[in-house]
């Protein structure tokens, strides 16, 4: 009977493991892509003489 | 879960438990009042009817509500279209001199699996000790009722719901009043006092909530916010352990902004995140923004009200990037709310 109780007392204080459907997973979980976002910094654009590969190009 | 334990035979443990009590009390009486609340306001004024706790002047009939400050807070607010300082309210009585507050609260249940949580959701009446209340909540707010209630009546009324069991509504169905979530409960209280019916707010037109409330089998159109009960009521105190009072308005100009900014496009995924494990958490972004609000409030002790606000939407500019509700009313065909 005890560790009946203790085990039900375990699982009560779990959070227990919440498997969501996907249509709430799908706006719970992902953000939005910014700028549209009102929450979310808008990327900081690529300085024109930045290159691909993050050298400093001539300006 | 001492209760859970046998105790040992031959061997009384009426002393230990005597101990644990006397500590606990001091304790209770220890970490209560102005030396240990970063805000402690009181601004009620003591009458014949009152009762003195730790220099509040207390009485029956009182209205408590509260905020934690946590992603589940948040996510309650964002339920409702208009935005609200307080997610939580409850009653107070006088018991043998000693405040208590009467409430409808509900927790989770361990939960598994897809089905809505709210499936999951125990709980109902409780009533605990005001300094308990003070120091389980991260922001309260105290509250007497309008001067035409009848306060023994809304005793009575929280007295009598506690002694029936009134279970909590997780739905927030408030046409069923056998089950009550906390808003509902207080209403119904002040009702049975005299007071006039609690204005409703309706839930928010936002299409991401309606996804979840769909699923959590939520069809409520409306819900009664905790703020309405207090609506041109004279607070009696202000207090919060860990903030100051700078700190307390910034967190709910935090609020404020973040409900200004979640517009009926925004998808709950840009506030929110949500841990299968752990619940709700906050997006990194709006953490980061909420403690750059509380940290920077430290210093704005002498600000006024709007002055706070102010800095915090400057701050949520700065964090979250600028807000143009002009661009909203073009993304949705309406305005921002």
């Amino acid at each position: 009977m005890r560790t009946l109780a203790v085990i039900a007392l375990v699982l009560a204080t779990l959070p227990g493991c919440v498997q969501l459907p996907a249509r709430v997973a799908e706006v719970v979980q992902q953000p939005d892509p910014a700028p549209r976002n009102n929450f979310l910094r808008e990327p900081t654009p690529t300085p024109a003489w930045t290159t691909a590969n993050g050298a400093t190009a001539a300006r | 879960m001492a209760r859970l334990l046998p105790a040992r035979p031959g061997r009384s443990r009426r002393p230990a438990i005597l101990l644990v009590a006397l500590a606990s009390l001091l304790g209770g009486c220890a970490t209560l009042g102005p030396a240990h609340f970063r805000t402690w306001q009181v601004e009620g004024t003591a009458d014949d009817a009152t009762v003195l706790f730790q220099g509040i002047p207390v009485r029956t009939g009182q209205i408590v509500v509260s905020e934690q400050g946590s992603p589940n807070s948040l996510f309650l607010s964002l339920l409702v279209a208009e935005k609200h300082r307080y997610v939580h309210t409850g009653i107070l009585v006088i018991e043998e001199g000693r405040p208590m507050v009467y409430e409808a609260n509900g927790h989770m249940q361990a939960s598994f699996g897809s089905r809505p949580l709210t499936r999951s959701v125990v709980g109902g009446m409780r009533r605990l000790e005001l300094g308990t209340f003070l120091t389980r909540n991260r922001f309260i707010a105290l509250y007497d009722p309008p001067p035409v209630a009848d306060r023994q009546r809304i005793g009575q009324f929280a007295r009598d719901s506690l002694a029936a069991g009134l279970p909590f509504d997780a739905y927030f169905d408030r046409s069923d009043p056998s089950k009550v979530y906390c808003s509902e409960f207080t209403a119904l209280a002040l009702a049975a006092g005299g007071v006039a019916p609690a204005r409703t707010s309706p839930l928010t037109p936002n299409a991401s909530v309606a996804v979840i409330l769909d699923w959590l089998e939520i069809t409520t159109p409306d819900i009664i916010p905790p703020e309405a009960l207090i609506e041109n009521a004279n607070r009696v105190g202000l207090f919060s352990r860990d903030d100051t009072p700078a700190q307390m308005e910034a967190y709910f100009a935090v609020k404020a902004e973040l409900h200004r900014r979640f517009t009926p496009d925004q998808k709950l995924g840009n506030v929110l995140r949500f841990s299968s494990l752990r619940g709700f958490r906050f997006q990194p972004e709006v953490e980061s923004f909420m403690t750059a609000a509380h940290v920077a409030a430290a210093d704005w002790d002498t600000l006024s009200a709007t002055a706070i606000d102010q800095r915090v939407r400057a701050l949520a500019a700065e964090q979250l990037g600028l807000f143009d509700p002009g661009q909203v009313a073009q993304r949705t065909g309406g305005p921002a709310l």
